[in-house]
């Protein structure tokens, strides 16, 4: 064969095979519906909960004095309800929306994710980071300054600008809520058997890994995307205080110590019993019918296999990857049937690993380090838009490759995934957006 | 002998009286400055511009009791709820600062009529416990006494003939103060809209109309003189004027040619549709609106519902 022949073949299978993320994966959602097996009651729960996570909040529902989104459904969306991050972004539309005077910081964009932003430092008079004293927290994106509904509130927005020039700011998108039900009742020995198995291939590789832990109770921990939240319940009142601003029974306060102008409602905002807390009232409060509403939303379905997909499958664990993502775990006997001894095929050890320099946000939580993140759950990414915890990247390829920086326990797995053929690596792309 | 008893008394009682006439009215110097700092230099909703005399006032005048009392019910007049939560605040750390004052308890006290009512009537009872003859105590009882949430005929007639014995010819307050009736500008605005007027400065007035109408909520919903029931009515009532002006709203984009704007207003209203409960009381009358609002656009789609 002549040296030509064998260039043009080798060019064109160069330029045929090369990998690619086949992008988000088309036709029904995967995901979004209730657990097979709720009894009536349970869907009940369930169907007045998802009502009440999309419902659009004004300020006399308690959105603000700041706040990301409206609703959990604004930023959850993504293929369906419950999910991540949507497109195009209803961020930039909310800045104005009944006529707030929000400016779009830099770092929300049309076509982007949704993101919530952290300083890592807290600020010095002038403005300026004060890198002694860390931050880590929330800083909302927008003010109620202006609404229709938001009376004489006088709110600047924080000075993201220069949070972003001194790299002082952190970014997050959501982290989707599908079968987070099964996460909340996998056991603690679950999590630590696993943990410990097959620690010899985790040692040729440079794995650890440790769980994160509550303060209160030395529990583990396991929602949010450094495994910092204990519950539904807490995650869920959480982020209702946190991203919406709506206080409630779990975080009464208001936050960002707004100016009196700015403090429209008594606190908290969301209570049981509906307004006042009358008793007559059998009304759960949000953070709780929030809290339903996520334990029975199903685990997302994947797509059919292939033969790509199993031979991917296949090769996702021969390099490593599993031995983080781990494929399933066995939920515990709980009081609910229907979350009861399911496998729930999440890809993720539910523990907090070393990711490098690359990776790191600046952010401590709980044990959970700066550079350190929970194992995403992989379920569900065939139909998610943006990777990581920052959204940084739309490309699946990309963000495996972001998994490899200085001092990560996935670089040696990285370059066991870098050195497999084409078409392996192919393979464990379409793996990966079937699920 | 007894003549001496007799001036000693006479001179005790004219200074009981004199000390009683310093908490039945304020001094001549200290009426005069209320009244020009009390007069609205703004709209009602100005919460800034209309408390800040009355904060000048009293820093300069510290230890005067008409003085806390006027700005306390401006506060309650013009504030929401933050600065009536600050006003509460403020008065405790006052009584922090000075234990055991006859003057900031009372005003402590008097901050919470109207958030914590029953707090309130308890404080001033200790108050006067230790107290008896401290009118401004009984005058402030029987104002609480005599509002519809906490009537209690006997005792305001109790409290009453108290106050005004040591205090005659003072007046009482009625509590609570009027609401502010309802923003006539949704309606004026939607006349205007009518007779063709301007589509900006149309829009411009039921916003107006409904952030009158918003403060006026918040002289309703932080107060205890009001039930639920009517807290929850005049909430729906509001929420009924949003669809009304929100509806305006997509008229007058579409009036100015700014149909995208209309159009983006007219989707947030069909989400929040779906989103209201069937037995929210405003869910016909959005419904229909929407019904209007599509029709008028010559659109066939019909809102979609649950």
């Amino acid at each position: 064969m002549s040296i030509l022949v064998v260039l043009s073949l080798s060019l064109s299978a160069g330029v045929a095979c090369a990998q690619s993320d086949p992008g988000p994966r088309s036709g029904a959602p995967g995901a979004g519906n209730p657990i097979a097996g709720l009894t009536a009651g349970q869907a009940a729960f369930f169907t007045d909960g998802q009502a009440r996570f999309n419902s659009t909040h004004g300020v006399p529902d308690g959105l603000g004095p700041t706040f990301n989104g409206d609703s959990c459904g604004l930023c959850h969306s993504q293929p369906a309800e419950g999910g991540t991050s949507p497109t195009p972004n209803p961020q930039v539309a909310l800045a104005k929306s009944h006529g707030a005077a929000n400016t779009v910081p830099s770092f929300v964009a049309i076509n982007g994710p949704v993101r919530e932003v952290r300083f890592k430092w807290q600020l010095n008079p002038d403005g300026s980071p004060n890198r002694r004293r860390p931050d880590g927290g929330v800083h909302d994106l927008y003010t109620i300054q202006g609404r229709d509904d938001g009376g004489s509130c006088i709110m600047s927005q924080p000075n993201f600008a220069a949070a972003v020039d001194s790299h002082n700011a952190s970014f997050r998108i959501p982290t989707p809520l599908f079968g987070a039900g099964l996460i909340e009742n996998i056991s603690e020995q679950t999590i630590l058997d696993n943990a410990a198995a097959n620690a010899a291939a985790k040692l040729a590789l440079g794995i650890l890994g440790f769980p994160n832990r509550s303060g209160n109770d030395g529990t583990i921990t396991r929602f949010g995307w450094k495994a910092q939240n204990k519950s539904l319940l807490l995650f869920a009142g959480e982020a209702y205080n946190v991203e919406m601003g709506v206080t409630n029974e779990m975080f009464p306060n208001e936050r960002a110590n707004p100016p009196a102008s700015c403090l429209l409602n008594p606190t908290p905002e969301d209570v049981t019993g509906g307004d006042s807390n009358d008793a007559n009232s059998l009304s759960d409060s949000d953070i709780t019918a929030f809290a339903f509403f996520m334990r029975f939303l199903d685990q997302p379905s994947p797509a059919p296999s292939t033969t790509s997909t199993t031979n991917g499958a296949a090769k996702f664990s021969a390099v490593g990857c599993a031995l983080c993502h781990t494929p399933s775990l066995t939920t515990n006997t709980t009081i609910v049937d229907a979350l009861t001894g399911v496998q729930a095929n999440l890809f993720s050890d539910l523990l907090v690993h070393s990711m490098g320099d690359g990776l790191a946000d600046g952010v401590s939580q709980g044990a959970a380090g700066p550079e350190q993140f929970r194992t995403a759950p992989l379920w569900g990414l065939g139909q998610r838009l943006y990777f990581l915890h920052d959204g940084r990247t739309n490309d699946l390829m990309q963000a495996i490759q972001a998994h490899r920086s200085e001092d990560s326990e996935a670089n040696r797995v990285i370059r066991n995934f870098n050195q497999l053929s084409v078409k392996d690596q192919q393979d464990i792309l379409n793996f990966l957006r079937s699920l | 002998m007894l003549f001496r008893i007799a001036v000693f008394a006479l001179l005790g009682s004219a200074a009981a009286w004199a000390g009683q006439s310093a908490l039945c009215e304020p001094a001549a110097n200290i009426r005069a400055e209320l009244e020009k700092a009390t007069l609205p230099i703004a709209s009602a909703e100005a919460f800034e511009q209309n408390i800040a005399p009355l904060q000048a006032l009293r820093s300069r005048n510290p230890g005067d009791l008409f003085v806390h009392e006027r700005y306390q019910d401006a506060v309650q007049q013009y504030g929401i709820e933050g600065h009536l939560r600050q006003l509460t605040d403020e008065y405790q750390a006052l009584t922090l600062e000075h234990p055991g004052e006859l003057m900031y308890g009372y005003l402590f006290a008097r901050s919470m009529v109207g958030r914590n009512t029953p707090s309130a009537i308890e404080r001033l009872h200790e108050i006067l416990a230790k107290n008896p003859d401290f009118a401004p105590a009984h005058g402030l009882l029987a104002e609480i006494y005599g509002s519809e949430a906490f009537r209690d005929s006997a005792k305001e007639q109790i409290e009453q003939e108290k106050f005004l014995s040591a205090c005659p010819g003072s007046r009482l307050t009625r509590r609570p103060a009027p609401l502010p009736d309802s923003s006539p500008l949704i309606e004026r605005a939607e006349q205007l809209l009518a007779q063709n007027g301007d589509p900006d400065t149309t829009a411009a007035m039921a916003l107006e109309g409904l952030r009158a109408d918003e403060w006026r909520l918040q002289r309703i919903r932080p107060h205890d003189w009001y039930s639920v029931e009517f807290k929850r009515k005049s909430q729906h009532q509001l929420q009924a004027e949003y669809w009304r002006a929100w509806s305006l709203q997509v008229r007058c984009y579409r009036k100015a040619h700014k149909e995208e704007k209309a159009a983006e207003l007219l989707a947030l209203m069909d989400r929040r549709v779906n989103l209201l409960p069937r037995s929210d009381p405003n869910y016909p009358e959005a419904l229909a609106i929407l019904a209007r609002l599509h029709a008028e656009d010559g659109q066939a789609r019909s809102p979609s519902t649950r």
